[in-house]
C-alpha cells in the first residue's frame, strides 16, 4: 500500500482492510479444509488404518501448511502494522496539513501540520468546527465550498478512495481552493492572517456517511509574496503608467512646441515676406531714421512721392524730405520728448524738383539694442486735398447760392434798414440847408449836423457793404474771428425783420471768448439762417403773444464755442424734428428747404456740429458748436 | 375841458435815434416844438391831450407797433392826427393806417418839404377840430342847462313846429310855450330862431374834422 502524496489513506481504513482480508483468508482455509475432509473419506470409522494413516499424514501436512500460512499471515500483518506506523508517522510529520471533517464541517482528525496551521493542538482541534478558524471575510466562500463539495461529491465518494484520486480527472471540483484563517500568533496578540490553500475530497466511511478530506497548505508567505509582488507590480505599473503618461504629455507638448515653432517660423517667414512686399509695394512712403535724424532706410514709394530713389536718400537728413518734420523740431537727444508718435498729422514734403507735396505723416518709434529709430510713414494727399478742395468748393457754391436766396428773402428788410440812415441824411441835409440859408448861419450847429449826416451815410454804406460781402462769391479763406462780432453782424442784417415782426431780441454773449478760425461769411450765414427760421416761426404766433428770440454764446467745458438761437415759437412736432435737417424739407410755404441742411454742412466743414432742441408749443433752440482755434494750428 | 392856446406840439415816435434826431432838428428849425419818444409805450405815458399837435409815427417798432398805437389811441378817444412814416411802405400797411384814420403815410426817406407841409396841415386840422369841439361843447353846455320842459320845446322848435303846434303836442297853453321859448333863446344866447336851429344842428352833427373828412 503506497502513500499518496495527498495522504488520503488513513490508518483506520488500512486496519480495516487488513483485518477483512485476514478474516476472509481464514474463512477460505476453513472451508477448503472441510471440503477436503468430506472428499477424503467422509467416515473415519469406516476407514482402514492405511487410510487413517494416510489421512493423518495428510492432516499433519495440512497442519504444517496451515502453520506456514499462519506465519505468512503474521508476517503480512506485521508488515502491514509497520506500514501503518510508517503511514501514521508520515501523516503526522507531513509538512502539509491534513484534516478530516464530517459532513457538518466538524474536525474529526488532524495532523500536526494542520494543528500548527490552525494554531491549536491536534487533540484540541477534534470536534471543533473548521469554520471557526476561517476569517469572517471568507466564511461565505468556505460554506459554499463545503456545501458544493457535499452536494456534488457524495456519489463519487468511493472513487475518492482510489489511489490516484487527487490526480484523477473525475474530481475536477476538488482541486485548488483558497481560504484564509486568522490565527492568533502566540508571539504577539495581533492577529496575523494566515492564508491557506485547501484541496478537498469527499469520501465515505464505513458507515456510509460522507467525510471530507482536506489538505491544507500554508500559503501565507506565498500569498504575501504574491501580494507584495502584486503590490510592487501595481506600483511599478502605476509608476510606469504615470511616467508613460507624463512622457506622452511632455511628448505631446514637445510636439506642439515643435509644431508651434515650425508654424511661427513659417509665420515669421510669411510675415517677413508680407512686410517686405508691403514695404516695397506700399503707396505710402516708409522712411526710417535714427536718433540723429539720418535716414537709414526708405522704400520704393518714396521715389514716387519725393522724386529721390531710396539709395540716394540713405544717409541724408530727414529734413531734406520733410522740412517741418516734428522730429526736427525737437532736441534729438531726447527721443522720448516726441509728442507726435502715433498721430496722423498733415505736413508739407519737399519734392526733388522743389515743389511742395501735401502729406499725411505718422511716426512710429522702435528700439533695437538701445538705439531708437523712427519710422515715418508718409502719404501723398494731393489727390485727397484736391477732392477736399472740390467738395469744399461745391459746398461753397451751394452756400453762395443759398446765400443769394437768403438775401432775396431779406431784401425788403434790408431796404428798410438802409432807408433809415437815408431818411436821416435827407432830414439832416435839409436842416443844414436851412442853417446855411439863415442870415447868420450857426456854423457850430451846422458842423454838428453835417457830422451826423456823414455818420448816417457811412452807416448806410456799411449796411450795403455787409450785404454785398454777404452775397458775393468771395475768395474763400478762413481767419480768426470773434464769435460775438459775427453774431452782431448777422443780427444787423436781420434787425429790420425782427422789428417788423415785433420780436424782442436778447443777447447773452459771454465776453472774452477765445477766437475761432472760420470763414466769417459762412458762419454769419448760419447764424442768419437760424435767426430767420426763428423769425418765421415767431411770425406764426398770435399778435398778442410776446415774441422772444435770444442769442447765447459761451465757452463749453470741452473748449468749444457754443452759439444758441432760441425762440418761443410754436416749436416742432416729432415728425418735423425728424426731417428738419434734411435737404428740401421745409415747413414754410415759400421755403426752399435748404437753409438748415446748408447750415449744417457749413458748420461741419468747420469741424463743428449743429443740433436743435424743440418742444411743440414751447419753442425751438438751434445751436452749433465750433472748435476754438488750437495753438498747434498756428504754425 | 378848458381850451389851451399854447403852441402846438409835434410828437415823434420812432425807435431809431437818427430818425428822431434828424427830424427833431428839421421840424424845430421851422419853429415847431417836437416831443420825441423811442417807443409807443413811452409816448402813451407822456402824452397830454391839452395841446394841439400831430403825431409822426414809425410803423415798425419792437413791442408795440405804429398800428397798435393807433388803435390804442382810438380806444382812448384821443383824436390826434397821425402821419405814418415808414422805412418800407407796402400797400397793405398804408391802407390799414388810413382806414384807422391816419392823415398821411410817408415813406422814408421822404421829401422834407412834403413832410413839413403835412405836419402843418395836420396841426391846422387839429386846431380846427379842437375849436369846433370847443364850440360844440359850449352849445352843449347851454343845452345842458335847459330844463326838461325847455329841452322838449327846443326839440319841437328845431323840428319847425309853431308855438301853437308845440302847445298842442305838449298839451300846455300857448302862453306857457312863449315863456319857455323866451327862456330858451336867452339861455342858448341865440339872436333868433334861425340861429338857434343852426346851433342845435351844428352840435348834433358829426365832427367835421373827424375821420372820413380827413383823407380825400
Amino acid at each position: 500500500m503506497s502513500k499518496s502524496p495527498d495522504g488520503h489513506l488513513n490508518t483506520e481504513s488500512l486496519d480495516y482492510k487488513a483485518e477483512a482480508l485476514l478474516d476472509k483468508h481464514r474463512e477460505d482455509i476453513r472451508k477448503r479444509a472441510e471440503i477436503m475432509l468430506q472428499h477424503s473419506g467422509a467416515d473415519i470409522a469406516r476407514m482402514s488404518t492405511d487410510d487413517i494413516q494416510k489421512l493423518l499424514f495428510e492432516f499433519q501436512v495440512h497442519q504444517i501448511e496451515l502453520k506456514m500460512q499462519n506465519e505468512e499471515l503474521n508476517r503480512a500483518h506485521q508488515e502491514l502494522a509497520a506500514s501503518r506506523d510508517t503511514y501514521a508517522q508520515l501523516y503526522d510529520s507531513s509538512p502539509v496539513g491534513h484534516l478530516t471533517l464530517n459532513d457538518a464541517g466538524i474536525i474529526q482528525k488532524a495532523n500536526m501540520a494542520a494543528a500548527a496551521l490552525l494554531g491549536d493542538s491536534k487533540e484540541e482541534l477534534i470536534n471543533k468546527r473548521l469554520g471557526k478558524f476561517i476569517h469572517p471575510s471568507d466564511q461565505d466562500n468556505y460554506y459554499l465550498f463545503i456545501h458544493r463539495l457535499l452536494a456534488q461529491k457524495t456519489g463519487q465518494a468511493l472513487n475518492a478512495k482510489t489511489k490516484d484520486a487527487e490526480n484523477s480527472p473525475t474530481h475536477p471540483e476538488c482541486k485548488y481552493f483558497q481560504l484564509c484563517t486568522d490565527v492568533p500568533q502566540p508571539s504577539d496578540k495581533s492577529k496575523i492572517l494566515t492564508y491557506i490553500e485547501c484541496y478537498a475530497r469527499v469520501v465515505s466511511n464505513d458507515k456510509n456517511t460522507p467525510q471530507i478530506c482536506l489538505t491544507i497548505n500554508n500559503i501565507t508567505e506565498r500569498k504575501q509574496a504574491q501580494e507584495t509582488i502584486a503590490y510592487l507590480n501595481e506600483k511599478l505599473e502605476e509608476k510606469v503608467r504615470r511616467q508613460t503618461s507624463e512622457l506622452i504629455v511632455s511628448n505631446l507638448s514637445l510636439m506642439k512646441k515643435v509644431e508651434e515653432l515650425r508654424r511661427s517660423k513659417h509665420q515669421l517667414l510669411e510675415r517677413e515676406a508680407k512686410l517686405n512686399s508691403i514695404f516695397n509695394a506700399s503707396v505710402e512712403g516708409i522712411i526710417t531714421i535714427n536718433m540723429s535724424n539720418i535716414i537709414v532706410s526708405a522704400n520704393a514709394a518714396v521715389e514716387t512721392i519725393f522724386g529721390y530713389n531710396p539709395e540716394e536718400l540713405i544717409g541724408c537728413r530727414i529734413n531734406k524730405l520733410i522740412p517741418s518734420s516734428p522730429r526736427e523740431m525737437h532736441d534729438c537727444s531726447e527721443p522720448h520728448s516726441v509728442k507726435h508718435i502715433g498721430q496722423i498729422q498733415e505736413v508739407e514734403g519737399l519734392h526733388k524738383n522743389g515743389f511742395a507735396v501735401p502729406l499725411d505723416l505718422s511716426i512710429a518709434e522702435f528700439s533695437v539694442d538701445n538705439a531708437h529709430y523712427f519710422t515715418h510713414i508718409v502719404r501723398d494727399v494731393s489727390i485727397r486735398k484736391h477732392r477736399e478742395q472740390q467738395d469744399k468748393e461745391h459746398l461753397d457754391e451751394l452756400a453762395h447760392v443759398t446765400r443769394l436766396g437768403l438775401m432775396g428773402e431779406m431784401a425788403s428788410g434790408i431796404a428798410h434798414e438802409v432807408n433809415q440812415p437815408l431818411s436821416a441824411i435827407s432830414s439832416y441835409t435839409q436842416v443844414s440847408l436851412n442853417l446855411i440859408n439863415a442870415e447868420n448861419p450857426d456854423l457850430v450847429n451846422l458842423t454838428e449836423v453835417l457830422y451826423k449826416t456823414q455818420q448816417q451815410a457811412l452807416r448806410a454804406g456799411r449796411i450795403i457793404h455787409r450785404m454785398r460781402e454777404f452775397v458775393k462769391s468771395h475768395a474763400k479763406h478762413r481767419s480768426t474771428a470773434d464769435i460775438n462780432s459775427l453774431i452782431h453782424e448777422a443780427v444787423s442784417l436781420c434787425i429790420a425783420d425782427l422789428k417788423q415782426n415785433g420780436i424782442k431780441l436778447t443777447f447773452e454773449l459771454e465776453s472774452n471768448l477765445p477766437p475761432i478760425y472760420v470763414d466769417h461769411v459762412q458762419i454769419e450765414q448760419v447764424i442768419i439762417n437760424l435767426l430767420r427760421n426763428s423769425i418765421d416761426a415767431l411770425k406764426t404766433l398770435p399778435a398778442k403773444q410776446q415774441r422772444q428770440l435770444a442769442i447765447h454764446s459761451r465757452l463749453t467745458h470741452d473748449n468749444s464755442i457754443q452759439v444758441r438761437v432760441k425762440d418761443n415759437g410754436p416749436g416742432l412736432d416729432t415728425d418735423q424734428q425728424q426731417k428738419i435737417l434734411t435737404p428740401f424739407y421745409t415747413t414754410k410755404a415759400d421755403g426752399m428747404g435748404m437753409g438748415l441742411s446748408i447750415s449744417r454742412s457749413l458748420i461741419e466743414a468747420h469741424e463743428g456740429t449743429l443740433h436743435f432742441n424743440s418742444q411743440s408749443g414751447k419753442g425751438t433752440t438751434f445751436y452749433f458748436i465750433l472748435p476754438i482755434r488750437r495753438k498747434s494750428d498756428e504754425h | 375841458m378848458s381850451i389851451n392856446n399854447s403852441t402846438p406840439l409835434v410828437y415823434l415816435v420812432d425807435d431809431e435815434f437818427a430818425i428822431r434826431d434828424s427830424l427833431t432838428l428839421l421840424i424845430e428849425s421851422t419853429g415847431q416844438t417836437v416831443r420825441s419818444f423811442e417807443s409807443a409805450e413811452a409816448f402813451l405815458n407822456n402824452y397830454t391831450p391839452d395841446q394841439p399837435g400831430c403825431l409822426l409815427l414809425d410803423v415798425r417798432m419792437p413791442l408795440m407797433t405804429g398800428h397798435e398805437l393807433q388803435s390804442e389811441l382810438l380806444n382812448r378817444g384821443i383824436n390826434i392826427p397821425i402821419i405814418f412814416i415808414s422805412g418800407h411802405a407796402d400797400i397793405a400797411d398804408s391802407a390799414k393806417a388810413f382806414r384807422s384814420g391816419a392823415v398821411d403815410f410817408l415813406e422814408k426817406p421822404f421829401n422834407n418839404e412834403v413832410l413839413l407841409e403835412r405836419i402843418n396841415e395836420a396841426i391846422k386840422k387839429d386846431i380846427a377840430f379842437r375849436e369846433e369841439f370847443v364850440k360844440k361843447r359850449r352849445i352843449q353846455d347851454r343845452i345842458d342847462h335847459l330844463t326838461t320842459r325847455e329841452k322838449e320845446v327846443l326839440g319841437l322848435i328845431v323840428k319847425s313846429h309853431s308855438n301853437k303846434e308845440s302847445a298842442k303836442i305838449l298839451n300846455i297853453s300857448n302862453r306857457t310855450v312863449d315863456v319857455h321859448r323866451a327862456s330858451i333863446m336867452e339861455k342858448m344866447q341865440a339872436e333868433n330862431v334861425a340861429e338857434l336851429i343852426t346851433m342845435v344842428m351844428y352840435c348834433e352833427a358829426p365832427n367835421s374834422s373827424s375821420l372820413e373828412e380827413r383823407f380825400h
